[in-house]
């Protein structure tokens, strides 16, 4: 059983130990699992939670709650190994709790095992925490918050869900999937997969080197969409006077928009074939591989650019 | 799930670094496809051939070495069960190549390792040199084959993460690079430079963050990959660079509307659409003009 109490600097925050309990699963690792409650004082408010642990997965949901709950779930392969996996609370007199994973050191201690240990947290919030996780190699979940998230790991997959505010993800490895955003985003990748579905902001940028982008339900003012090796299939609405660009330079595109107003187009591919349809869509192909074209119509234009150099370009828009 | 999407991610398969969803429809995909199990067969083969040699070689005999031993390990299985599979045949299909694309790799990475031995590459575009991305001198101390890290302390995994991580940003960094040079035949010159300036302030800032994280211990201290300065200029520096590679316009909103080529008129008759549109053909850009900005098609 494990019980800490969290002390600030400037204020207190009382943290309970609700529970801990350990187990041995049938493979022989230790499993322990530790439940702390940390509250802010009177006067005072959690607004930001940063966790910092690159010893396994990180899942945090939001809820209509005062005080945060943090779950560990350690796993070595013996007790003294479980107990030398560390977190620690720190609550910032600024309203930020920070959470880190450690391994103890010592004199004596014998390296810990990679593949036998691992610290995973579940983070219970108030909603309106904001969140900023990094890891090194698992899973990032976040959801049902209202205060948006930053959220960076190496290898692994990051998965945000039900959030409002600004969200940002860097992933060197790995999938990304966002789900029912209202806010910016802003994710990037070097090698993965992108899924963004009910996606909707000012802003939407997303940079993946190598592998697909899929969207359904996207809608932002100012939209960025590239990748240099992979598809991108998106369905989405362009609104008036927004700005969408969407470019790759290997992968093809296949975009699907709504418009309810004018909207302007060019769409290219070097090698690649262009079409565009779409009852309103008046235009040509100002040159090989150029399509040129507009959607009249009252009001701002959203301005639609759309480019491969290899792939192929498929643009269509609908009425709503 | 299709064949090329499934040989991209073969190697993340073969990780087990799929998520569940993703690896399930790769199995399902790989059920019916015969050409992908035998292609995925034949990677198996040569990242078991490639786990079971020593963790490092030493940089003084460098990637021919290892890609001669990967490859005298093929072989000698090969001979040991020429009938053996599918995947055998694939392999002797495809071998010219494969070897042709990792003896690539090896020679970039012989260029990493033994620059300062070689003569110096002219310029490419944007006054880059291939192989000179600012990661470049991490691969001295942290470069080699992955380990399937077996046996690894967490320390030793995570320096082994850190090298994957920096290894594949400059992969991704180099094969743009290529990309831009490419491309420079239809590139605009003064954005190239303007990128090129750009690019060389991001990797002062990347030699000067490695530095000073070289200077940190292996495990306490580091900064976290979100904060860590290094990869936010990877970041900058990957962004900079693909920005470049696929042609998209830089700067001001909409900027490419207004650069495009004036009286481009689309062939299949005026595009005016909207009813200020002047007279005669005009492009999108007589769209934008209508947004009032004044800045329409030149």
């Amino acid at each position: 059983m494990t019980a800490r109490v969290i002390q600030g600097a400037v204020w207190v925050a009382v943290a309970t130990a609700a529970n801990a309990a350990s187990a041995e699963p049938g493979d022989g690792a230790v499993v322990e699992r530790d439940v702390i409650e940390v509250g802010a004082p009177q006067g005072r408010s959690l607004h930001e939670v940063a966790v910092d642990n690159r010893l396994g997965d990180v899942h945090i949901v939001g809820g209509d709650r005062e005080s945060a709950r943090v779950v560990a779930i350690k796993r070595a392969p013996d007790r003294e190994l479980i107990e030398r996996l560390k977190v620690t609370l720190t609550p910032d007199p600024s309203g930020v709790l920070y959470i880190d994973t450690a391994v103890a050191e010592g004199e004596g201690t014998v390296p810990m095992p990679a593949e036998a240990v691992a610290l995973d947290l579940v983070i219970e919030t108030p909603r309106d925490m904001h969140a900023r996780v990094d890891i090194w190699r698992g899973r990032v979940r976040a959801r049902d918050l209202d205060a948006g998230a930053e959220l960076a790991a190496s290898r692994g997959d990051i998965e945000v869900e039900n959030v409002a505010g600004p969200v940002t993800a860097r992933l060197v490895r790995g999938e990304q999937a966002f789900r029912v955003i209202f806010g910016a985003v802003d994710a990037r990748g070097v090698e993965g997969e992108i899924v963004l579905h009910t996606v909707r902001g000012e802003r939407l940028g997303v940079a993946l080197h190598d592998g697909d982008v899929r969207g359904h339900g996207v809608a932002a003012d100012e939209l960025s969409i590239l990748t240099t090796r992979g598809d991108i299939h998106l369905r989405g609405e362009a609104t008036g006077g927004g700005l969408l660009q969407i470019a790759s330079h290997e992968g093809s595109l296949d975009v699907r928009l709504e418009a309810e107003g004018p909207l302007a187009l060019r769409a290219s591919s070097r090698r690649g074939a262009v079409d565009v349809t779409g009852a309103g869509v008046r235009g040509g192909m100002a040159s090989p591989g150029r399509y040129l074209g507009v959607v009249p119509g009252d009001g701002d234009p959203a301005l639609v650019e759309l480019s491969s150099r290899i792939g192929n370009v498929r643009f269509a828009v609908v009425q709503p | 799930m299709r064949c090329p999407q499934l040989q991209r991610l073969s190697s993340r398969f073969l990780d087990g670094d799929l998520g569940a969803e993703r690896a399930s429809a790769a199995r399902g995909h790989l059920r019916d496809c015969e050409r992908c199990q035998r292609a995925v067969a034949a990677e198996a083969e040569i990242v078991a051939a490639a786990r079971s040699l020593p963790s490092s070689p030493e940089p003084a005999q460098g990637w021919d070495v290892l890609w001669g031993r990967v490859s005298a390990r093929v072989a000698e299985e090969e001979r040991a069960d020429a009938a053996r599979s599918a995947a055998s045949l694939w392999w002797r299909e495809n071998r010219s190549r494969l070897t042709l694309a990792v003896s690539a790799g090896a020679a970039f990475a012989f260029v990493l390792w033994g620059a300062p031995a070689l003569p110096a590459l002219g310029p490419g575009p944007l006054g880059l040199v291939p192989g000179s991305s600012s990661g470049g001198d991490q691969a001295v101390t942290e470069g080699g084959p992955e380990r399937d890290g077996v046996g690894e302390s967490l320390a030793e995994r995570g320096a082994r993460e850190r090298a994957e991580t920096d290894r594949q940003f400059r992969e991704a960094v180099s094969e743009l690079e290529v990309i831009i040079a490419e491309e420079q035949a239809f590139s605009d010159g003064a954005r190239a430079d303007a990128a090129g300036a750009e690019l060389g302030a991001i990797r002062e800032r990347v030699r000067g963050a490695k530095a000073a994280r070289v200077a940190l211990p292996d495990t306490a201290g580091r900064p976290s990959p979100r904060q860590d300065p290094v990869y936010e200029a990877y970041w900058e520096e990957l962004a900079t660079l693909q920005r470049a590679a696929v042609g998209v316009s830089d700067g001001e909103p909409g900027a490419g509307f207004r650069q495009d080529p004036a009286g481009r008129a689309p062939a299949t008759g005026p595009v005016t659409g909207d009813d200020r549109g002047g007279d005669g053909p005009q492009g999108p850009g007589g769209a934008r003009d209508s947004a009032g900005d004044g800045e329409g098609t030149r």
